[in-house]
């Protein structure tokens, strides 16, 4: 499945036919969260590629199912990264990675995939395609839909392109130290726990108010 | 106009000397840092607390009264005024609850001034990073509402990425808390949402920041360069060869010569083309390579000299020139149209050239001045709002060079925020459902719209807008220039 149009069709059809839908990457976080259980998968492996990249304006756009490993590739050849190792192999997608907010031991001086992104197209529960944020790397303009998008699980929208900052590789290990942050473990996700469930619930009425993005896979807090 | 039941109420919880209906008193208020709108406040109300706080919101929650939150008032988009509704001033909440400096982290009360925060943190060899040219009266609170930058953010980060958790007072009056001061994450991320929604989404009441080391050492140079290109080209070097400058600073010679004019005058060469600014930090010797190879690549790309400040004097003298800057632009006109867009980096000499060509086709005069490692522009042009006819030119300029840098690939807004003056920008920047997306997440944390309405995203765009006519004669919500 290819294209923002290909994805919003397919989100359409869900909400008209009342089909619930997992979104998934390759698969790695199936066990992650609560059991969710859908009547069908949305796969977005096969929507894979790097969209825009300048070396000297140290950004990227890729589509989500770009795998870490092929952004890697294409940024190491001018020797730079996204400053981002989650726990895992390097054939997630960036979509799982952005949409569990995922990270690992460069946080502590990078921080996660909330502190790398840019901006995102995101396919919303309602059909509707959003352009949140943008390709620079310092942006104000409007309210944060990519923050929301992060670490959501997918539950309020489908992420299909994302831009990230890049970073140069040479001489980064000082460069950067005094970002140095307290972390609780040097791997980990933003935990899918519905925290304040009243603005919760408001924000899944409006971006998936039929209720078919990955059903139950925000757990209630213990 | 607020009923006088509810004015007497806002006095009854914070006194009559904190509530100003006169019109003399509310002068003061009916501007913020950005020149040319004024907007009068129906009444002024200035908790001294945080339950004040509450209550004012809730008394005015119960009547379904709009308002608008201010902090010092310094903000350059025009997101402090108030038309016609109540103005929440918080700038008496001024606590610094807690200095955890083993855990690198401060909470404080949103009308902290970032300069004192910093002040009082200064003997722990620890700082709040983001640095605001206006630090010296900007407060924390107005700096989360802006998600604010400032010049050594290309470093260290804006602050969304030093706001480890906050208390957030919602329009309707209930009290959350968003974030994890301990550094951890779940659910959705309504603090990463909240910092920067330009006080849409409620007031908060505290914030809980993180602390930053203060580098071993700092090293700061001026190069000088005889063509704009050259110094751009000397800006993409050094950020593409993996030296992260605290900060990297443009200046051109218009905003040169102004500096050196007056008060402010730093020693920058007044016939440059163009200067750079550059600060690198870390471990002494660490500061000392970098800035060997920050000096070598500035005169492999043309830069005539490079000046290492040789002590903290002279580093102190470098910097304000640049953090005055916009002050000595008072010497060429009354007021000061301080704009503020980014551009994807490699850009940078076409964009200064086109804004140059416009300002010249509208017969008005830009000086730069800007964060030139993040492509972070600041085009100023300095003008008399008496004269009508040269405002007009101005506005005109401001909205093509803001076209300019949205088709490079930019943004009309890298740190001061819509408020009204860019709202008119929006949707030259975002389509119909994006536009109308960022109006349903206002709308979770403010369904009724009442915090700041009008204001950050045009109100024609909101769903609930669209479903109902009667809303639209009663809105005032398109943010009218002057």
């Amino acid at each position: 499945m290819r294209g923002d149009d290909v994805i919003a069709a397919a989100i359409r059809d869900a909400i008209t036919n009342h089909v619930t839908l997992r979104i998934v990457g390759c698969g790695t976080w199936l066990d992650a969260g609560a059991p969710v259980t859908a009547d069908a998968y949305l796969t977005l492996k096969e929507d894979s590629g790097i969209i825009a990249y300048v070396p000297d304006d140290l950004t990227v756009t890729a589509r989500a199912g770009t795998t870490l490993r092929e952004l890697a590739e294409t940024l190491g050849a001018n020797d730079q990264w996204i400053a981002l190792d989650p726990e895992g192999d390097d054939d997630a997608t960036l979509g799982a990675t952005v949409a569990t907010c995922s990270y690992g031991p460069a946080a502590a001086l990078f921080g996660t995939p909330r502190d790398q992104v840019l901006g995102m197209t995101v396919v919303l529960g309602t059909g509707d395609v959003i352009h949140a944020g943008g390709r620079v790397v310092k942006n104000v303009a409007g309210f944060d839909l990519t923050r929301l998008m992060i670490g959501a699980w997918g539950t309020l929208g489908v992420i299909t392109e994302i831009t990230f900052r890049v970073r140069s590789r040479a001489m980064r290990k000082d460069s950067m130290a005094h970002m140095r942050r307290p972390f609780p473990a040097s791997y980990g996700f933003r935990e899918p726990i519905i925290v304040n469930p009243r603005l919760s619930a408001a924000l899944k009425q409006r971006f998936d108010p039929a209720g078919i993005l990955n059903p139950g896979i925000m757990r209630e807090p213990q | 106009m607020l009923d006088a039941s509810v004015v007497d109420r806002l006095r009854s919880i914070v006194g009559d000397r904190y509530v100003l209906v006169r019109d003399a008193e509310l002068l003061a208020y009916q501007s913020d840092g950005l020149p040319g709108y004024h907007k009068r406040p129906s009444v002024a109300v200035f908790p001294g607390s945080r339950d004040e706080t509450i209550d004012v919101v809730r008394a005015l929650a119960a009547v379904g009264a709009p308002f608008v939150s201010r902090g010092a008032g310094t903000g350059l988009s025009g997101g402090a005024l108030a038309d016609d509704v109540v103005l929440l001033g918080l700038h008496r909440l001024k606590g610094i609850l807690d200095m955890d400096i083993a855990r690198m982290r401060a909470t404080v009360e949103p009308g902290v001034v970032n300069a004192t925060l910093n002040k009082r943190l200064g003997p722990h060899g620890v700082f709040y990073a983001p640095d605001p040219s206006s630090e010296a009266a900007c407060t924390i609170g107005g700096n989360v509402a802006e998600n604010s930058g400032g010049p050594h953010c290309l470093k260290y980060g804006v602050t969304l990425n030093h706001v480890l958790a906050a208390t957030v007072l919602l329009p309707d009056g209930e009290v959350l808390e968003l974030g994890d001061r301990d550094g951890g994450m779940a659910g959705y991320d309504l603090l990463g949402a909240f910092v920067g929604s330009e006080g849409c989404f409620g007031v908060a009441l505290d914030v809980t920041v993180r602390l930053t080391r203060r580098p071993e050492s700092v090293r700061t140079a001026l190069a000088d360069f005889t063509s704009v290109a050259d110094a751009a080209r000397a800006t993409s070097a050094i950020v593409a060869s993996g030296v992260v400058p605290a900060a990297l600073e443009f200046m051109d010679n218009g905003t040169i010569r102004v500096v050196e004019e007056s008060i402010f005058a730093a020693g920058y060469p007044a016939d440059a083309a163009a200067i750079l600014l550059i600060e690198v930090d870390g471990s002494a010797e660490g500061a000392d390579a970098d800035m060997e190879l920050v000096r070598g690549l500035c005169v492999e790309c043309g830069a005539r000299t490079v000046r290492v400040a040789a002590n903290e004097a002279e580093r102190t003298r470098l910097w304000q020139g640049r953090k005055k800057a916009f002050g000595a632009m008072g010497r060429l006109a009354p007021n000061l149209a301080v704009q503020d867009a980014v551009i994807p980096r490699t850009q940078l000499t076409q964009v200064l050239a086109q804004l140059h060509a416009i300002a010249d086709s509208h017969g008005v005069t830009v000086c730069n001045v800007f964060h030139a490692g993040d492509g972070n522009l600041h085009p100023n042009i300095s003008y008399a709002d008496g004269d009508a006819d040269q405002a007009r030119r101005v506005h005109e300029a401001m909205g093509a060079m803001m076209k300019a840098c949205v088709d490079a690939g930019g943004s009309i807004t890298g740190e001061h925020g819509v408020g009204l003056d860019k709202l008119q920008y929006m949707p030259m920047l975002f389509d119909e459902p994006t536009l109308a997306a960022m109006c349903d997440l206002r709308s979770a944390f403010d369904p009724e719209r009442r915090a700041n309405p009008g204001k950050v995203v045009p109100i024609h765009s909101c769903r609930e807008w669209l479903a109902a006519p009667s809303l639209r004669s009663a809105s005032s919500g398109d943010g009218d220039a002057r």
